[in-house]
């Protein structure tokens, strides 16, 4: 969209985020010059929008360092989600 | 509880500690006994609990340490007083339920006070001689019985018993049985709350992915 910036998307990203209870800082990236196939071989600019998220088990990770000490089953992990939608011409 | 699980669980917690496995040094596994003994042993004296629960509780002090037992005993705590209070609650409802004590009568409650006395057998078959027997000499037929106390008991045939019972007796199989099968339950009860809320998180960041990537 005009007068959009990458500073936008991840505003609006994070403002999602907070929305849903998701507190922990997101890895927002933004890619606007990303390709995308649109059928017959032929390909099409795009962007690009990753966000990454540290997730954390709230009871199975301390119940396995209670069993076995020092154990880093369940720590956190990333969950990673993506969208990508094709530019319009400007 | 069975003397012979809480030793055979604190040996566990010893072995596990000596071979390194359970991650505490062999120091740690004993403070952890001499914890968890020291934190149950007041309700014991007060008679708020059984000496199997003090002992299973040091038992399990051998394997956790001194630290996670003291966390143990606070989460027990917190469960115990809830348990206990639901107990109270359901207790109480119960009586005002029932109006069973209310309809007895004067002459009847005697009766069933009597019937509910429990009779405690000794296992020792005795027989009483009664008062018209006591006062007639013994005919040639009647081989006397001896009386046998509880003092009396030889202690190897008492041990034998203990032991047979231990073997044969099923009580309280269905404790253990629960708590065998307890931890798997509510690990798969809080594995699916876990990985529903891991799904919910993933979903939620698509949503943010998508809506952001509108205003680009």
């Amino acid at each position: 969209m005009p007068s959009s910036t990458d500073a936008t998307v991840k505003a609006r990203v994070q403002s999602y985020l907070t929305s849903g209870q998701l507190t922990n800082t997101p890895a927002i990236a933004v890619n606007p010059t990303s390709s995308v196939g649109i059928g017959g071989g032929a390909t099409a600019s795009s962007s690009l929008v990753t966000v990454s998220y540290p997730f954390r088990f709230m009871v199975l990770q301390p119940v396995a360092s209670l069993l076995v000490s020092g154990a880093t089953y369940g720590t956190a992990f990333t969950l990673t989600a993506s969208a990508e939608m094709r530019n319009e011409s400007q | 509880m069975p003397n012979v699980l809480n030793a055979l669980l604190a040996s566990v917690g010893l072995a596990l500690a000596v071979t390194g496995w359970s991650g505490i040094s062999v120091g740690a596994a004993l403070a952890g006994l001499g914890v968890g003994l020291a934190l149950m042993l007041p309700g014991f004296v007060f008679g708020a609990m059984g000496a199997g629960d003090v002992k299973l509780f040091a038992a399990m002090g051998t394997l956790v340490g001194p630290s996670h037992i003291l966390r143990a005993f606070v989460f027990t705590a917190i469960a115990g007083g809830i348990l206990a209070v639901a107990s109270r609650r359901c207790e109480v409802g119960c009586n005002r339920r029932s109006p069973a004590p209310a309809r007895w009568s004067r002459a009847a409650a005697p009766t069933r006070r009597r019937s509910r006395r429990r009779v405690k057998t000794t296992g020792f078959r005795t027989r009483r001689p009664s008062p018209s027997a006591a006062s007639s000499p013994p005919s040639d037929c009647e081989v006397p019985v001896k009386d046998v106390t509880s003092s009396e008991r030889p202690a190897v045939t008492t041990f034998s018993r203990r032991v047979r019972r231990l073997l044969s007796g099923e009580r309280g199989t269905a404790l253990i049985e629960t708590a065998m099968t307890l931890p798997l339950l509510l690990l798969v009860s809080v594995g699916i709350f876990e990985f529903g809320r891991a799904f919910q998180t993933w979903q939620i960041l698509t949503n943010a992915a998508r809506e952001a990537r509108g205003w680009r």
